[in-house]
């Protein structure tokens, strides 16, 4: 096993622990917000860990570029979605509230 | 006039280019029927989606190409940015493995009033993508709405380090005002 190798198996193994970790926080942490907090660990991290261990693994070759534009192209639209998701739930809890207090009135 | 044709020209050229490289780089093959193929479908994405890539500035003055970035400048940005990734998702990776959760999550606000509408779009999904802070939201005149998982999350955001890489990458002048005053500890509950 030359050198290549052992620094792909670290990467890809820190990788999985950052995926492990991350799938922990979505279970432990209180509420929705913190949640996206810990799988936004995975979409970053974790994916990030992986393709550096795949571009090591596969050198600087056509198969290599192709990994980094995957990693471009999760890191210009992954963080859309939790955007989307995110603002959805304030904006439709900030109204809930207001209704509540209307409510109280 | 003059001036700002021949930008547009260089600018059309450029992304023609680009997807050319692209396509190269996704096919490897360099036959010259595939080559041909190639680069037609190339120009003819860019003649059809060349307008839709051009967007006018936040003050309505100025229009920016979205492409029209110092790709230097972005390489260096992500590097930096990569790291700071990595350091916020040891800390986040802390809060989760804590046995007893006492993080305190907050909402802070910050006010960047960028003219480029993309530097807005690059600073909100560098946030997104630092595990720990999430963009809530971005008024018209430029307030960031940021929900922080824990309080040296937000002070990491509030000294406004992000913040000033992205008005160096784009050139521009604006300040950045943090705005302690609004800052929300109470968060509303999921309306689910």
């Amino acid at each position: 096993m030359g050198v290549r190798e052992v620094l792909t198996v670290i990467f890809l193994s820190a990788g999985f622990l950052a995926f492990l970790a991350a799938t922990a926080g979505v279970f432990r942490m209180k509420d929705f917000y913190c949640r996206m907090h810990a799988a936004g660990v995975c979409e970053s991290a974790g994916l990030l860990l992986c393709a550096a261990g795949l571009f090591i693994y596969e050198g600087f070759c056509i198969t290599g570029i192709k990994i980094f534009l995957v990693l471009l192209a999760v890191f210009l639209a992954s963080p859309i979605g939790t955007h989307i998701i995110c603002r959805a739930a304030y904006k439709q809890s900030q109204e809930a509230e207001r209704a509540e207090r209307k409510e109280n009135e | 006039m003059q001036k700002r044709q021949r930008q547009i020209l260089s600018q059309f050229l450029g992304l023609t280019i680009g997807l050319f490289a692209i396509w190269i780089m996704l096919s490897g093959k360099f036959e010259t029927k595939f080559l041909l193929i190639g680069f037609f479908s190339s120009f003819a994405i860019s003649y059809i989606c060349f307008p839709l890539l051009v967007i006018r500035g936040t003050d309505g003055k100025n229009d920016f190409f979205v492409f029209g970035v110092n790709y230097l400048k972005l390489l260096l940005y992500f590097f930096w940015l990569v790291g700071e990734i990595f350091k916020a998702s040891l800390d986040v990776t802390k809060e989760i493995l804590k046995p007893h959760m006492d993080y305190e999550p907050r909402i802070v606000y910050f006010s960047m009033n960028f003219e480029n509408p993309m530097a807005s779009v690059i600073l909100t999904n560098s946030i997104i993508l630092t595990p720990g802070t999430i963009t809530l939201d971005v008024t018209e005149d430029g307030i960031f709405e940021v929900h922080a998982l824990t309080k040296a999350a937000a002070e990491d955001l509030l000294g406004g380090a992000m913040a000033k890489k992205v008005a160096w990458l784009f050139g521009e002048t604006c300040t950045f005002r943090p705005m302690p005053e609004a800052e929300k500890l109470r968060i509303p509950k999921e309306a689910i």
